[in-house]
């Protein structure tokens, strides 16, 4: 049992990795373009199908199929952004998220008609890897790794380039990049680009570990925005470790109980911490 | 004529904010508008930013119209403006506000130069080059929000009322870095509360009023003005 339970854990942790992308992605999004990006999800769900009908239908290899899946997603941010968000830029935010909830309808409805309600996963053969008495899936370790290093390279783009630190100047105060030139215009698309591409690496790394259907996304834009809450709306740090929270909570509730029980453990955990803290984790009240 | 504006009127909504506005800057010259609060200084300068469009009137830069053109247009064409408060990016250390002030094109290639010139000329930035902007004291941020203007390789700079919230002391100091500034080929058009002092570095000054320019001159025809002296130079 007490290797079990431990065995969940790491699992845990590495689901937490390929999480901590998405809510990398939605933070990014949500920090900059000021934007609830409630279809993120729905871009992962495409993302995936993308990978499994290049991969199936069209042989390729799983690894071209994913890079291509990045740049599809990355090209569907930009055109979010230019058909659907920026005509409500300035519009109330519940008239965003009504657009938004509208195009979740449209990929999911696009995703039945096209592809049917069937599962669809990729079957891999990958050996799980006893470390000890101790046993992790090469799926997980490897979606783990990925993402880690996505995370850093994330990080060095916003720190080291010039966009980058355009991006994260964007988010601390719209009306100053102007007055240096910037147009924020542009700073929205590059966003959405990135945030786009981070969902097709998110979809590269769930494709060997789950089977897609068209309400994918829903079950993964919930999971996603309870952690980014849980770690304060914007804050990077915060849904990072949330990530890895709500990641191990899931794991080891699992092994406990069964999977339908451990959704409800992260969202009983969710609504405890945030009647402790209603600003999240790191979050700081009344920020924006 | 470096900025030329001509009877520019402009409205928050249905407020009129600035009436019928006509005023001329020189290049390399230091222009000081002074006003009561709510006269419509801020929105001068936002309107020379491009952040709001003329209802009438038109804004001519180097003979050319810029009044249509989006602010971030009328930085690429040489108009910097230091907001009131400094606006710097409290999450950025010093060098990357000093790295996004020479975002654009023309600038960028000449970061390095300019990080220099900067640094020489407020030795204090290289000291805290890493520190986050953020973190400086009230002086500090403002004298790093002018040198992250001067980043952008501008012709004419626009500076908000940089001394408020300051210490007496470092409003001196920071309009005589104004005053630097000007000496090294910049045109200024500046926002100040303390008249008295900004006009000691002016060339010229005008007077705004409830969105109106209600007097305009060089130094000596301003300091001589007796509603001047009693509304604004306390004499």
């Amino acid at each position: 049992m007490e290797q079990l339970i431990l065995s969940a854990t790491l699992n845990g942790v590495l689901l937490g990795g390929v999480l901590a992308l998405l809510v990398f992605g939605l933070n990014l999004i949500f920090g900059v373009v000021k934007i609830i990006h409630l279809a993120y999800g729905q871009f992962v769900m495409l993302g995936m199908y993308v990978i499994f009908f290049l991969v199936t239908t069209y042989k390729m290899n799983i690894f071209i199929a994913s890079i291509i899946s990045c740049i599809i997603l990355g090209l569907l941010g930009i055109l979010l952004q230019m058909i659907v968000i920026n005509p409500l830029l300035k519009s109330p935010r519940l008239n965003q998220l009504l657009a938004l909830a509208g195009v979740i309808i449209i990929f999911e409805n696009m995703a039945m008609v096209l592809w049917g309600a069937d599962y669809r996963g990729i079957k891999l053969l990958l050996p799980v890897i006893h470390f000890g008495s101790l046993f992790v899936r090469t799926s997980y370790l490897v979606a783990f790794i990925g993402a880690i290093l996505t995370l850093l390279a994330l990080t060095l783009f916003l720190n080291r380039t010039y966009v980058g630190i355009a991006i994260r100047a964007t988010a601390q105060d719209l009306d100053s990049i102007q007055l240096m030139g910037i147009n924020p215009k542009w700073v929205y698309l590059i966003t959405q680009a990135t945030g786009g591409i981070l969902s097709g690496i998110a979809a590269s790394f769930f494709m060997p570990i789950y089977a897609v259907h068209p309400h994918f996304g829903s079950a993964f834009t919930l999971m996603a925005f309870i952690i980014v809450i849980l770690g304060g709306m914007g804050n990077f740090l915060g849904g990072f470790i949330s990530a890895f929270i709500i990641g191990v909570v899931t794991s080891i509730s699992a092994v406990l109980t069964s999977t339908e029980i451990a959704d409800s453990i992260d969202l009983i955990i969710f609504i405890l911490i945030m009647l402790v803290r209603p600003q999240g984790l790191l979050g700081i009240r009344e920020s924006r | 004529m470096l900025l030329q504006i001509e009877g520019v009127s402009a409205f928050y909504g249905k407020l009129q904010a600035l009436d019928q506005i006509s005023i001329t800057i020189q290049e390399g010259e230091t222009t000081i508008m002074v006003g009561p609060n709510g006269a419509g200084k801020t929105t001068l300068l936002r309107t020379i930013s491009g952040f709001l469009h003329p209802a009438s009137g038109k804004i001519l830069f180097n003979g050319e119209k810029i009044d249509d053109l989006d602010p971030y247009r009328i930085v690429e064409i040489g108009i910097s403006q230091v907001p009131e408060g400094g606006r710097l990016f409290p999450y950025l250390s010093v060098k990357d506000n000093l790295r996004i002030g020479s975002f654009p094109k023309q600038a960028r290639s000449g970061f390095k130069k300019s990080l220099g010139e900067v640094y020489e000329l407020f030795p204090i930035l290289r000291q805290r080059a890493n520190q986050l902007a953020g973190t400086m004291s009230g002086g500090e941020r403002q004298i790093l929000a002018i040198a992250r203007s001067l980043m952008a390789k501008p012709i004419l700079v626009l500076l908000d009322e940089p001394s408020t919230g300051l210490a007496p002391l470092m409003v001196t100091h920071v309009i005589n870095l104004a005053n630097d500034i000007k000496k090294r080929g910049y045109s200024i058009l500046m926002v100040e509360q303390n008249a008295r002092k900004a006009l000691e570095v002016a060339d010229r000054a005008f007077l705004l009023e409830s969105g109106r320019v209600q007097k305009e001159g060089n130094r000596q025809a301003f300091l001589g003005d007796n509603h001047i002296k009693r509304a604004y130079l306390g004499i």
